[in-house]
């Protein structure tokens, strides 16, 4: 079938059109490629390093997948993970010791559902577009978290960053020397947890219903408000996730960045992810290995190659451009 | 001309095994057949909506290919579905200088004049620059012919054309059917119902499950239609027994329903019983689907409904029901998936033995339950909805033209489920246009006229002429 195609051949196009931009800038193409694909899988540390890449945007990639689900173009993912974040900042700054933990877990996740609520209330009973209100609400996310991480929660020994994770609540590398953490396994693990609720879940079941007929769902006693509302939540709870993992499982820093470099784009990736991963979970753990390896792949592209980073972005950018003409027309 | 025509659906199903047909300029052909008999996917193939599997179309003896129904169009084959087809939000006229595919053209005075004369040329009267959801189906169907017309059509299809028609409108399209072929236009009319096809065509052709059946010249002998199209024996209707009881399953007082500022519903009080089958007739528009859907709970409303004991609803569009990018599984369930949950997990195993119990109780045509309903025909996805409708127990079932699109045979077996549900105890709501559904089955009448109830009684009550009358607001 044409629609088992389209994926590899979007792919397949950005690659194209990333080796004209990289040959029109005067980069070799084929250097950049074997650096970018090849290098991450040729050693386990490199390797681990694309899957620790991989662990937020496979979260940041359901919640934009739920978000489908429900007949929703939820891009709120961004503000969602800044949010986890700083939950996770929040509880390094007020306990000390292995406690640490389990309160960023619970702010950062709290935080980002409280930060969906609002979309989702004016989605559910105002029927205001979640595009513009996601990306409202991710801006005053980005500010709200500079604000706190250049004052409240500022480290004073390192201006760059805010406070650390004690050091007793942080999950550390599972194999010495490398990125990956628990953080891995557990970004997969919630994506089998997604999968087995919109498969099999009764509320997973009428997420489904409403998104596709919101009319039949109505008609038939499930109401679509509820739906939405339950998608959005699931969705910044998983997004939330990202955020406080990316603090507490993120070595060597443990910390925000204050310029909030180890939390930027993930919400963006994560649509790519979902794009790519056809809205599956499954889908998703596997578009967000390879974005992983394209991350990772970018840093060996630029040292081996000396080409600029950038050009993975705008492979990336192309992938979405292709997906997204498919998408809008059907 | 087509020539051995096979369509499979990427679901497996098989529509068209094999189906070759001429169609010669002047002449009216009939396709007749049952629901998912492969009609409609048949002329969707010619009007280049669908492409064949196999099989070739040649027009003038030579050989084409259509990717889309704009490619058709220029060859001056143009299809009205069933489902018009129309964009809500632009006028009519807007409407036809809109070309599929092509963009919208600028309306010219010459435009202008050009659709007039078609239309005058067929009989039509068209308020050209109202918005086409103001007007009535009836109406926007001509507005698909004069598009048609306009853009040079010489093969017209017609899908189904007279579901939506009222009886006076039936009519005046045999008219313009007659008008066409005496233009020297070719016409394919799709249809399930025999009395239509004695009407106006000039030439039978049956289908039956993907395949021509049978094909017939004037004078048409009827039982041979009927056993082409059918190829069995029809079973005997269903009798209702006993009186209505007295507790009442659904209670409605003083509804008024708004749109656009206008009151659609204006103060309904209606009150359904146990053991009994109420009809809601009317000509279409009246204020009945606003009436449905405020019950239901679609659409707001201001007044009183009570429903007691749940209800079952089978809405008047089949689309209002249906997840058609779903499976027939997922579709069986809708609104029951609690029951089929164990704990907090759906049983996807009990809902597919409970979906392939529908398909084969209610005569399903279809490859399975993993099937995806859009490819299923429309009397069939018509049957998923009243074989899951019926399965939910309801005390209620609030019934909006239950049979319309169904052929002879499932109209019949839908009649016979709604009358044996009413006889175990459930109160009916049957909201319908045609008058012999309502007086075959109803216990009570009621004539809905813009708005309100304006006369009521038993059947045995209720003359014919006078809901006539009462219908036309006399």
């Amino acid at each position: 079938m044409r629609a088992g195609l389209d994926i590899p051949l979007a792919v397949a196009a950005a690659f194209v059109v990333g080796a004209l931009a990289m040959w029109a800038s005067g980069y070799d193409p084929a250097a950049s490629y074997r650096s970018m694909l090849l290098t991450p899988l040729m050693d386990h540390v490199y390797l681990f390093s694309a899957l620790a890449f991989s662990a937020p945007i496979v979260l940041t990639g359901l919640t934009f997948a739920v978000g489908l689900r429900a007949g929703l173009f939820n891009i709120g993912a961004e503000g969602q993970v800044y949010m986890g974040a700083l939950g996770a900042v929040l509880a390094a700054y007020l306990v000390k010791g292995w406690a640490a933990l389990p309160l960023a877990l619970l702010a950062g996740i709290s935080l980002a559902v409280a930060w969906a609520v609002v979309p989702a209330l004016l989605k559910s009973l105002r029927g205001v577009n979640e595009v513009v209100s996601t990306i409202m609400m991710n801006w005053i996310a980005y500010w709200l978290s500079i604000m706190a991480v250049s004052t409240v929660f500022a480290n004073p020994l390192q201006p760059e960053e805010s406070v650390k994770t004690p050091p007793e609540a942080r999950l550390t590398p599972l194999v010495p020397g490398t990125d990956l953490t628990l953080a891995v396994p557990i970004a997969y693990a919630v994506a089998a947890l997604v999968y087995v609720f919109l498969k099999y879940s009764v509320w997973g079941f009428r997420i489904s219903v409403s998104g596709q007929n919101p009319l039949a769902a109505k008609s038939y006693g499930i109401s679509p408000g509820r739906a939405i509302f339950y998608a959005f939540a699931v969705g910044a709870a998983v997004a939330g996730l990202a955020g406080v993992l990316q603090v507490v499982a993120r070595p060597p820093s443990y910390s925000l960045a204050r310029n909030l470099a180890n939390v930027y784009g993930l919400g963006f990736d994560g649509i790519t992810a979902a794009m790519l991963g056809r809205g599956h979970p499954l889908g998703v753990v596997l578009a967000g290995i390879f974005l992983g390896i394209l991350q990772e792949g970018a840093r060996h592209m630029q040292i081996e190659a000396g080409t600029p980073f950038e050009f993975v972005r705008i492979i990336q950018g192309v992938i979405i451009l292709f997906l997204a003409v498919r998408i809008l027309r059907t | 001309m087509l020539r051995n025509i096979h369509k499979v659906f990427s679901d497996g199903t098989h529509a068209l095994r094999g189906v070759s047909l001429d169609i010669s300029p002047g002449e009216v052909v009939a396709l007749l057949g049952e629901n998912g008999a492969g009609k409609t996917t048949l002329m969707k193939i010619l009007s280049g909506v669908y492409r064949p599997t196999s099989g070739e179309i040649y027009i003038d003896g030579k050989p084409v290919k259509f990717k889309n129904a704009r490619e058709a169009m220029k060859f001056g084959i143009a299809m009205v579905h069933q489902h018009l087809s129309l964009i809500p939000g632009l006028t009519a006229l807007e409407n036809v200088a809109l070309l599929s595919g092509g963009g919208l053209s600028p309306i010219s005075q010459e435009l202008r004049q050009k659709v007039a004369a078609i239309a005058q040329e067929l009989g039509f009267e068209v308020e050209w620059d109202r918005d086409v959801e103001e007007l009535p189906l009836g109406v926007r169907q001509r507005v698909e012919i004069v598009k048609a017309l306009y853009w040079g059509a010489k093969l017209l299809i017609l899908d189904e054309p007279t579901t939506v028609l009222s009886p006076p409108e039936v009519k005046s399209l045999f008219q313009v059917v007659k008008r066409l072929r005496e233009g020297g236009r070719a016409v394919v009319y799709i249809t399930h119902k025999i009395p239509e096809v004695l009407e106006v065509a000039d030439r039978v052709v049956v289908l039956r499950r993907g395949l021509v059946a049978g094909e017939f010249k004037p004078p048409y002998d009827v039982d041979k239609l009927v056993e082409a199209m059918v190829g069995r024996r029809m079973a005997k209707g269903v009798e209702r027994v006993g009186q209505p009881g007295e507790g009442a399953v659904l209670e409605v007082e003083d509804l008024w329903v708004y749109e656009g500022g206008r009151a659609v519903v204006q103060g309904v009080s209606l009150r359904v019983r146990e053991r009994e089958i109420l009809a809601i007739v009317g000509v279409e528009g009246n204020g009945q689907e606003q009436l449905v859907e405020a019950i239901v709970g679609v659409r707001r409303g201001r007044g009183v409904v009570k429903i007691h004991g749940g209800y079952a609803y089978i809405p008047d569009d089949r689309h209002k029901a249906l997840l058609l990018e779903m499976t027939l599984m997922e579709n069986s369930i809708v609104g029951m998936e609690d029951r089929f949950a164990k704990r907090w997990l759906i049983s996807w195993r009990d809902v597919e033995q409970f979906a392939s119990k529908l398909i084969e109780e209610y005569n399903i045509v279809a490859p399975g339950p993993r099937a995806v309903v859009k490819h299923l025909s429309g009397g069939n996805q018509q049957k998923l909805v009243v074989g899951r409708e019926f399965s939910r127990n309801a005390k209620l079932i609030i019934a909006h033209q239950p049979t319309r699109g169904l052929d002879v045979a499932t109209t019949e077996f839908v009649h016979g489920l709604i009358v044996e549900a009413r006889n175990r105890g459930a109160g009916v709501l049957l909201v319908t246009s045609d008058l012999d559904e309502a007086y075959k089955l109803a216990d009570t009448i009621a004539v809905m006229f813009k708005g309100k109830i304006v006369a009521q009684g038993p059947v045995e009550e209720m003359g014919l002429e006078y809901v006539g009358r009462k219908m036309a607001g006399l």
